[in-house]
């Protein structure tokens, strides 16, 4: 379906009465409908059935993920030589002792209300061994304590230096075979309560302060014991199953859970709890209004406890992935906001002395019609002209993003005059559906690298003119012929042998003979002589020459006796062959030396055969 | 009892002038005629089928007679078939063409496929009166209106396939199995108003075109094998053919009212033909040699005096309609001739074109064009549809044609022109197919 197309300006701009609007309406899809569709089935078929990448066009690079800068010194022979050498370097650094260093900066709850200034913190790793399934009798994840530490609770922001923070310190050691593979950190704070707690507020519930605290007891979610400290977790991912690091260097604020809910309330057997739902909340406000930890991670490999990089350049990052939603960094994402696009399409149609336009906007460099993500401005628009030629566009800059005037190309041949066999000269139907088919053995030039202006938006100014009209690179007969005799396609292997040659087929001597037998005023050594003649003069010799000039008859008449003097004996014709020739005299065909020649030759003739 | 009489005469060139010309396609309405008392009486028998226990058939010889009621003995014709259901095609468009698959053996279901508009549905016949939709194949043009289809299968794999072809000359070669257009052959120039199968070879479909030729085409190598039309073929439109048992002869008929006899077992079209199943594309960049046969081998105009619209073969004789109430059935030269050799029997090398016309099966209100007749499996049984939804039944059976009798088939739903019937190959249903896009089934009451 199109999207929705709004009608912006009409030029002579009359009163916008709901039958105009609807007539508008009419020529807009009159106008862009039919390519439209076309279009859009083109887009699915090449959904479902692709016949290039897009990545493989020069003016699409973007959108290849992989470069190609290696290629040129690639060899075989390397693959293997760099494949040692990177299990080399993975099994030095794994034998290495890489030292995590946490330094918290704060525990942050907004909504808990205590008069305690320091939360306790205790940071346990949780190992993940992957062991065979039948020896694992149990879950073979150990939790390992590294330390606790005692965090400032809401610390103003000024105040926390991270050099003089609490911090832990843990050293991860990778033996190379160990059954440990994924590690997990678990950050565990534990929150004193103040004893005289209005019942219902301990919890940090934002949604609900209005609800009556009886209400909140049953969801469960609310610590009986007012009492008893609250317990957050967090579970941050340190390696994967690929022992690839996940978290790299850099400020965490980590959003906590409860953990209070765990302990389900007295009286009540297992039921339904409603975990703590995040869904309600947009994704960054998790931050501000759930209990939060801050905290500064740093690896320092080797043991060497050089502060200096803050670890930008780890080799890690290159491989870190977004772990846990909640973790990544809210600033990172917010301190580069994308820069608005604003596209605007014109459409514009109408009948010459009217021109009537709508427009669109788009905030994307989607293609309207196919809906592909162009990587550039410059991109769309030449996927634009290139793939979608039954329209004209014209790009026109504006401040922000640009404009796209989009009229249907009328000069555009949509009639189909391309042999249909000749879609697959190039490839045969190799690429079949039905399985693998023989391909049809064409040389052609498949690889063509023209010179390519750089990529300029300059071009899209103006209408495409007959020479950067992008015309197709394979020239030649691009029609389809049929057979005369059969009117059947001719196939581009056919195209030499020339079935449109006028020669004088069989049905016609067939034809000429009944037509003579047809005569009634005329005697039988006539018509068989007449037969005789008419057939010589239509005959081919092996050149494929015919008789076609009255210069030829002298010629005719000599070898009309060498060919049929027999049967002219036979037949007792030579005297209606004697007529017939001074009948061509009569009509000054022949000269009448040709006359007594051609009837000398048969004389001889028939003297020859009486002798023998 | 009538003698046989004899029609012989020699073809003359002149051109006739015709009748007053009828729109072609455009089958005009039916006039209702509101003087049918017999009709009338006969509707009070709803579904049943009504019998008219008289034989319309008449002599030539007896032509004011033709159409009235000829007294003979009242014999009843013991075929009696029960309209047991009927459906429509939503398309609501006519249904030209109706053709059961007769490869087949008889304990296997009664398959049916049906030309309409863009589409070419195959049906089942069930117990019961019953008819399922199997498949139903939709052609890609709009404008396409298919007018006739034809059953084969291939030789290899046994299945059936299904030709279909109609207002744009393009034959569609369907397979069941695949459930798709495996081929297509272009080369009519224009519409192709019959398709026929050769009786002994699965491989050779015989298209029958507005474009006045006939083409043998070999359906398995994809090859026209024959073009028939030239000098001497029909100069309008052919609107039906058809193979003898043997394959051996056709004969076609058109608009130009002519019948034409083509012989099949020339050396040069047995080689043709032969080469053509040896045929491959791909090996070579020549095209096949198609042969073009100019000269059929007996022609006449004899017959009829409008559109021949219909023929068939029953043995060495000819049935053949024209939109002028009666089925004539004929031979080639004079009575007493034997059929292969009558055409050579002439020593001045002049074609024989006389004809003996054996008995004329006449019928009522059927006054429009392409419209079909069927004979069952056995030859013993002859349907054709008239332009009021009536269907006249015949029962070939018997030992002299004067003594056939028929039975009117009529449905009080039934009122539009029915183009087409075909029998099961048991002969125990004959199905319909009419103008309002409906088919209708009728069985057998023994």
């Amino acid at each position: 379906m199109r999207p929705k197309k709004r009608p912006v300006e009409r030029q002579p701009t009359p009163e916008p009465t709901p039958d105009n609007i609807e007539a508008d309406h009419e020529l807009f899809l009159q106008a862009f409908e039919k390519p439209t569709q076309i279009y859009r089935y083109l887009r699915s078929r090449h959904v479902v059935l692709p016949v290039f990448l897009p990545r493989t066009l020069h003016y699409m690079k973007e959108r290849s993920s992989v470069t190609n800068k290696k290629r040129r010194t690639f060899k075989v022979d390397s693959i293997l030589a760099s494949v040692a050498a990177k299990h080399q370097k993975d099994h030095q650094n794994r034998s290495k002792q890489d030292s995590l260093t946490v330094k918290f900066n704060g525990f942050f709850n907004h909504d808990v209300q205590t008069d305690a200034e320091h939360a306790d913190v205790e940071i346990q790793i949780l190992k993940n061994g992957h062991r065979k399934r039948k020896s694992a009798a149990s879950t073979c994840a150990s939790q390992i304590s590294l330390g606790k530490t005692r965090i400032p609770i809401n610390p103003a922001s000024s105040s926390s230096s991270p050099d003089n923070g609490p911090m832990i310190t843990h050293k991860f050691t990778h033996t190379n075979g160990s059954l440990a593979r994924s590690a997990g950190l678990f950050v565990k704070v534990t929150c004193p309560m103040r004893h005289n707690l209005p019942n219902g507020l301990c919890n940090g519930d934002l949604h609900s302060h209005d609800e009556p605290p009886q209400k909140r007891r049953k969801n469960g979610r609310v610590s009986f014991h007012e009492e008893d400290p609250l317990l957050f977790g967090a579970a941050l991912r340190v390696y994967d199953r690929n022992q690839q690091c996940l978290l790299g260097n850099g400020q965490y604020q980590v959003v906590l859970a409860d953990l209070q809910p765990l302990e389900a309330p007295p009286g009540r057997a297992a039921s339904w709890l409603s975990v703590q739902d995040t869904q309600a909340l947009e994704p960054f406000e998790v931050f501000d209004k759930l209990p939060t930890i801050k905290f500064n991670l740093r690896w320092d490999e080797g043991g060497s406890n050089s502060l200096a990089s803050n670890g930008s350049s780890s080799p890690r990052l290159s491989n870190h992935l977004s772990g846990t939603k909640a973790s990544k960094l809210r600033e990172a994402n917010q301190s580069t906001p994308r820069k608005r696009l604003k596209l605007q399409y014109v459409f514009q149609y109408g009948n010459g002395e009217l021109m009537r336009q709508q427009t669109e906007v788009r905030e994307d460099l989607r293609c309207p019609w196919c809906s592909l993500l162009c990587p550039t401005l410059f991109g769309l628009l030449k996927h634009l002209r290139l793939s979608h030629p039954r329209f004209n566009f014209i790009y026109v800059p504006q401040q922000k993003g640009g404009q796209i005037e989009v009229t249907v190309n009328d000069m555009y041949d949509g009639s189909y005059i391309g042999n249909p066999q000749d879609v697959h000269s190039h490839i045969g139907y190799a690429f079949s559906r039905l399985g693998p088919v023989r391909r049809s053995p064409v040389t052609h030039v498949i690889v063509y690298r023209p010179k390519r202006p750089g990529a300029s938006l300059t071009e899209f100014l103006e209408p495409e003119t007959d020479g950067t009209i992008n015309r197709q690179i394979v020239q030649g007969h691009n029609r389809l012929y049929y057979h005369t005799l059969t009117c059947q396609p001719m196939r581009p292997q056919e195209i030499d042998d020339d079935s449109e040659a006028e020669n004088s087929p069989p049905w016609l001597f067939k034809k000429t003979v009944v037509m003579i037998d047809e005569f009634t005023d005329v005697n039988e050594g006539e018509k068989e002589l007449m037969k005789m003649w008419n057939l010589h003069i239509m005959k081919q010799d092996f050149l494929g020459f015919s008789y076609i000039a009255d210069c030829q008859i002298p010629k005719a008449c000599f070898k009309f006796v060498e060919e049929h003097g027999v049967e002219i004996l036979e037949k007792n014709l030579s005297r209606n062959f004697l007529i017939h020739l001074v009948n061509l005299f009569d009509f000054s065909l022949v000269r009448p030396e040709v006359v007594q020649r051609a009837f000398a030759m048969l004389e001889n003739l028939r003297d020859s055969r009486e002798v023998a | 009892m009538p003698t046989w009489s004899l029609s012989v005469s020699n073809m003359s060139d002149s051109e006739e002038s015709t009748l007053p010309s009828m729109n072609k396609r455009q089958r005009f309405s039916a006039p209702i005629y509101n003087d049918r008392s017999e009709d009338e009486m006969d509707d009070l028998s709803s579904t049943a089928s009504t019998l008219e226990e008289s034989s319309r058939s008449d002599t030539p010889t007896l032509p004011g007679r033709r159409g009235r009621v000829v007294n003979k003995p009242p014999k009843k014709c013991k075929l009696q078939f029960r309209c047991s259901n009927f459906l429509k095609e939503n398309h609501g468009q006519p249904i030209f063409g109706i053709q059961v698959n007769l490869n087949c053996s008889d304990s296997d279901p009664v398959i049916f496929a049906t030309a309409a508009h863009n589409r070419v549905s195959v049906y089942e016949c069930q117990e019961g009166g019953k008819i399922k939709l199997l498949q139903a194949y939709s052609d890609p043009s709009t404008e396409e209106n298919f007018y006739c289809c034809a059953w084969s299968f291939n030789p290899v794999t046994n299945q059936p396939i299904l030709a279909a072809a109609g207002l744009r000359g393009v034959i569609r070669v369907l397979s069941l199995s695949q459930m798709q257009c495996i081929k297509h052959f272009v080369g009519h120039g224009n519409a192709v108003n019959e398709l026929k199968f050769h009786p002994r070879n699965c491989s050779l479909l015989l298209s029958v075109s507005k474009d006045h030729t006939l083409r043998i085409w070999n359906v398995h190598t994809s090859v026209c094998v024959l073009i028939l039309g030239g000098v001497d073929g029909h100069r309008d439109e052919v609107l039906s053919a058809d193979f003898t048992l043997s394959g051996a002869r056709l004969v076609s008929c058109g608009m130009d009212h002519s019948l034409k006899i083509w012989n099949l077992d020339t050396s040069e079209i047995e080689d043709v033909i032969a080469e053509s199943s040896k045929f491959n594309p791909a090996k070579g960049s020549k095209p096949f040699p198609t042969l073009v046969n100019h000269f059929p081998d007996f022609s006449t105009r004899d017959i009829h005096k409008n559109y021949v619209d219909c023929t068939r073969w029953l043995g060495n004789l000819i049935l053949s309609k024209s939109c002028e109430n009666c089925i004539v059935c004929w031979k080639p030269g004079p009575l007493d001739a034997d059929a292969n050799t009558s055409s050579n029997n002439n020593n001045n090398n002049k074609p024989d074109d006389s004809v003996s016309v054996l008995h004329r099966f006449d019928y009522r209100d059927c006054e429009i064009w392409y419209m079909r007749f069927c004979l069952d499996y056995q030859q013993k049984m002859m349907a054709l549809g008239n332009q009021v939804g009536r269907i006249f039944l015949w029962d070939l059976d018997v030992e002299d044609p004067a003594q056939t009798k028929f039975t009117k088939l009529m449905h009080p739903k039934c009122g539009t022109a029915i183009r087409q019937t075909a029998f099961s190959k048991d002969g125990n249903t004959l199905l319909a197919v009419s103008d309002d896009a409906c088919i209708w089934r009728w069985d057998r009451v023994k």
